[in-house]
């Protein structure tokens, strides 16, 4: 009985008038839009992400001392925004200056970043601090 | 419309790709832009928070407030007893003791006296014991009590020596009146005698001198008396009780008439004991021919000498002799109950009168002894009270006649008597006991339905009820309040000791040792009202004024190892003198010759302990403090011990942890100093959560423990036992003038020299000024800038120059 039944099909499929190309073509084609589109998908993923982090980040400086037992100008940063941060570059004056890197806050997290540089007593200082990101975190700050 | 699309999409010639395509495009579209647009909202919206945020810093004040306690109650562990001293001895470090005395607590094997039979040194035993079989159990308040017994030897004393009136008349001393005079028509020895003769209806007395028989155990009354013609009533003998003549004898009655009559009396009625004791002869409407005649009088009076002696041996037949340490181990109740209250028409106030014992449990007990059956010896209400319905005690307990004594109560003895309720199980019970019986239950009512406990107060009396009324005449004793019914066990465990004050559950306890102080944990000190005053007659645990000495029969003669036994154990090795497994020993009053008081002794039990011993004290202290928001405790005590090299713990108690602490800060072990009687000032300070060493009404403990190993018992000294708090920090005044709440994260602290943070984590309501307290924040001297951030990130400023 099962034999019969195969026989018929086989029969039939071969008696079949019309091309496997067109088949085979639509198969290809929705493959590739499909390919496509994951590419597209995961391109605006990442795309939508780094855009979102750029847009989340917001760190304020809490505390900024100008430190005569080290010499150093400490600033006391605080992550308050949606994306860790890492400070990529500290500028005084407009002059980049080396600091305690990698500095790294995730969200939430504080603490000392430490700036060395020869502060004179009196002056004010025009402090840019800058993420990977490039947010600017920069303000004026005088020494006492 | 769908149709229409179907239909569309059917005669669309482009595949299904083009579909997939648009409508992927158009997913991701939908998402790239959701995505942006709502990201950005949000970092807008937190920007936007940003900028309404206004907080300002008002103000800073720094805050260094301290407070220090002493203990205010104590409890002992174990079997640990009070010596000496009271919780006033604590508050410095001044030399000035409460004393305790450890208890045994090593392995050694425990030997209780076995018998009181012996008699090894062939003298009879002087003295009486109460019950000897209390000293093979203990200690558990129950006492075998020695008194002393009066072993002198009565002599006579005469007082009037043959007096047969021979001398001038009356006899020195003497008095008489109307007809009495010496005549010599009669005499039964030498020429005279004393002799009345009759007339119209005369009247006349003889009398003694006064004679001196306070001290006396008998009166011997002799004389030869003569009646000629005197009817009854008419000639009487007559003696002088101190308010009135009593006639004694009606010696004209006699039959025999007109011849010498011997009288001859012995007298033992104590009333007539006593310094001015007199004899006389009356007569009365004697007419002629009724004559009267006395002569030979001689009055001689046994001589009450006193010497009270106790000589009690008691005996251990059985002991292991072998062992290295033996020891003696007694302990003794040497009573301090010096007074009772003797009321005379007034009563005592408990506290201001206003101090409510109805609980919805309760038992308040106390000791008494009427003058007169009648009134009210307690009361705070008119529905919680006791009163008299003729010689049986009435209780109006949350109602009229709750409970009625089966007890008839007499005048003149000491009752104990305690009232024990319960609303919960509707119990209300009395237990009466007096000086020679326990108490137990005189009556009780299980279907009691009274409530006290919603009643209040109109006044609370003892010796009298709410507000004076009915003042009850005689004496009260040891009055207490405990907030529990107590059972009959308990309440016989302690009926006739005196108390700490610091037993759980007990709340008033006043001793009336000559004054109205409430040593419980109410505090509620009475007053007197009316007539009273203190007097030394006590129910129980009179304080002896004699040393009890113990003695050791060594097989020869009693070699004497402890000249007074104190208060609570006394130990004493006896290796040298236990060598065979029979152990005696004799209880010995210190004051054998001329002693005229009575003194009596406590004995709760007698030990032989041999084997390794060990000894521990072992007390805890509480006190009160505050709830206040502290940042650091320091605690501290300054102990002796009367023996070197004590292993000490010092614990205070974490109610956190609801326990004490075996490591870390509240517990602190040292070995004491080698030298005995070394105060050492010991003190721990704790910064971190120090308020999890109170509880929620501000109550802290401290425990002090001693072990030492060996048989050498010793004292803890307590010499200062403190505990001080510290609220050490900085008051922080903000104002939040923004629409939103804010949430403070951190506060900065900065001078040239140190820019200090400190986490926060802090609210602030829209258009809130409130302070925050930082705990140990210290603000630098001079200048300096405090700043606070926001978790948004704005910063607030305060500058102080």
């Amino acid at each position: 009985m099962r034999r019969k039944k195969v026989k018929k099909f086989v029969k039939r499929f071969l008696r079949d008038k019309r091309a496997i190309t067109p088949v085979l073509s639509h198969l290809l084609l929705t493959v590739v839009a499909v390919a496509v589109m994951s590419l597209a998908t995961s391109a605006t993923f990442v795309i939508t992400t780094n855009l979102k982090e750029t847009m989340g980040e917001r760190v304020i400086v809490e505390d900024v001392w100008f430190n005569g037992a080290t010499g150093t100008v400490d600033v006391y940063m605080r992550n308050v925004g949606k994306a860790n941060i890492q400070v990529s570059g500290v500028y005084v004056n407009h002059v980049g200056q080396s600091f305690n890197g990698p500095f790294l806050l995730e969200i939430n997290d504080h603490g000392w970043l430490r700036i060395a540089f020869s502060w004179i007593s009196g002056e004010a200082y025009y402090i840019d601090i800058v993420t990977t990101r490039g947010t600017h975190v920069a303000s004026y700050y005088k020494a006492p | 419309m769908l149709q229409a699309i179907t239909r569309r999409l059917k005669r669309e010639k482009r595949g299904i790709s083009t579909v997939i395509v648009v409508m992927l495009s158009l997913v991701l579209l939908v998402i790239i832009v959701g995505n942006v647009v709502l990201w950005s909202y949000q970092m807008n919206q937190l920007d936007w928070e940003k900028i309404q945020e206004r907080i300002d810093v008002i103000n800073a004040q720094f805050v260094n407030e301290t407070w220090a306690q002493n203990p205010t109650a104590y409890a002992l562990k174990g079997s640990t007893s009070w010596v000496s001293g009271d919780l006033l001895d604590l508050a410095a470090d001044d030399d000035v003791y409460m004393t305790f005395r450890s208890y045994y607590s090593g392995t050694a094997a425990s030997y209780s006296v076995d018998n009181d039979l012996s008699n090894v040194d062939s003298s009879s035993d002087k003295g009486t014991q109460s019950n000897f079989t209390a000293q093979q159990y203990g200690p558990d308040s129950i006492y075998d009590t020695l008194t002393e017994e009066n072993t002198a030897v009565a002599s006579n004393v005469t007082l009037i020596n043959a007096e047969s009136f021979e001398g001038p008349w009356p006899p020195s001393g003497w008095s008489e009146t109307s007809a009495w005079n010496k005549e010599n028509n009669h005499a039964y020895a030498g020429i005279y005698s004393a002799d009345f003769d009759g007339g119209s209806g005369l009247a006349g007395v003889l009398a003694t001198p006064d004679l001196d028989t306070s001290d006396s155990a008998a009166i011997y009354v002799d004389f030869w008396y003569r009646d000629d013609g005197c009817e009854s009533g008419e000639f009487v003998l007559q003696y002088y009780d101190g308010f009135f003549w009593d006639t004694v004898s009606d010696i004209g009655a006699t039959l025999f008439e007109g011849q010498w009559l011997h009288y001859q009396e012995t007298v033992t009625d104590s009333q007539y004991f006593r310094s001015d004791f007199r004899i006389r002869w009356s007569t009365n409407t004697n007419y002629n021919n009724d004559d009267a005649y006395v002569d030979l009088v001689t009055v001689t009076k046994e001589a009450g000498q006193t010497n009270y002696e106790l000589d009690l041996e008691a005996q251990w037949t059985n002991v292991d002799y072998t062992q290295a340490n033996e020891e003696l181990a007694i302990y003794v109740n040497t009573g301090s109950n010096s007074y009772s209250l003797d009321a005379t028409g007034g009563y005592m106030l408990v506290g201001d009168g206003t101090a409510d014992w109805g609980s919805t449990t309760g038992t308040i007990s106390f000791w008494i002894q009427w003058d007169t059956v009648a009134n009210r010896p307690w009361g705070q209400h008119t529905d919680m009270e006791a009163r008299f319905s003729g010689a049986n005690l009435v209780l109006d307990w949350g109602g009229t006649s709750s409970l009625t004594s089966s007890t008839s109560f007499t005048a003149g003895k000491w009752y104990f008597i305690a009232i024990v309720w319960n609303e919960n199980t509707n119990d209300l019970y009395l237990y009466v006991g007096d000086q020679d019986n326990p108490p137990s239950q005189d009556v009780h009512n299980n279907a009691w339905t009274g409530t006290v406990s919603t009643l209040g107060v109109t006044q609370n009396n003892f010796m009298a009820s709410r507000g004076g009324l009915d003042p009850t005449d005689g004496h009260g004793d040891d009055l207490r309040y405990w907030n529990i019914d107590r059972s009959l066990p308990e309440i016989q465990s302690d009926y006739n000791t005196q108390l700490t004050g610091s037993e759980t559950n007990l709340r008033s306890y006043f001793k009336l040792n000559n004054n109205f102080d409430d040593v419980g944990p109410d505090n509620n000190d009475g007053s007197s009202v009316g007539g009273y005053s203190f007097s030394s007659d006590v129910p129980f645990g009179f304080p002896s004024t004699e040393n009890l000495r113990v003695d050791v029969w060594t097989g020869a003669s009693w070699q004497n190892i402890f000249t007074d036994l104190t208060n609570g154990w006394n130990n004493v090795s006896v290796s040298s003198y236990l060598t065979s497994s029979t152990f005696t020993i004799r209880f010995k009053g210190s004051a054998e010759t001329s002693d005229n008081v009575q003194d009596s002794w406590d004995i709760d039990v007698a030990l032989l302990r041999v084997g390794a011993g060990e000894y521990t004290s072992e007390v805890e202290f509480t006190g009160l403090s505050n709830v206040e928001e502290w940042t650091q405790l320091e605690w501290t005590t300054n102990v002796g011990w009367t023996t070197g090299s004590v292993n000490v713990t010092l614990q205070l108690y974490n109610f956190t942890l609801d326990g004490y602490p075996t490591s870390g800060n509240g517990y602190i072990a040292y070995t004491s100093d080698n030298s005995p009687n070394v105060d050492e000032t010991i003190s721990q300070t704790i910064d971190t959560n120090p308020t999890d060493f109170r509880n929620a009404t501000g109550h802290w403990k401290i425990k002090i423990k001693g072990t030492k190993a060996g048989a050498t018992q010793f004292d803890l000294n307590a010499d200062w036992i403190a505990i001080r708090e510290a609220r050490l920090g900085t008051i922080v005044t903000f104002e939040n003038g923004g629409s939103l709440t804010t949430h403070l994260v951190s506060l900065w602290v900065n001078n040239p020299t140190s820019h200090q943070r400190y986490e926060m984590n802090f609210f602030i309501a829209p258009g809130e000024t409130t302070s925050y307290f930082g705990n140990n924040i210290v603000l630098p001297a001079g200048s300096y800038t405090l700043k606070v951030s926001t978790e948004r990130g704005n910063t607030a400023i305060f500058s102080e120059d």
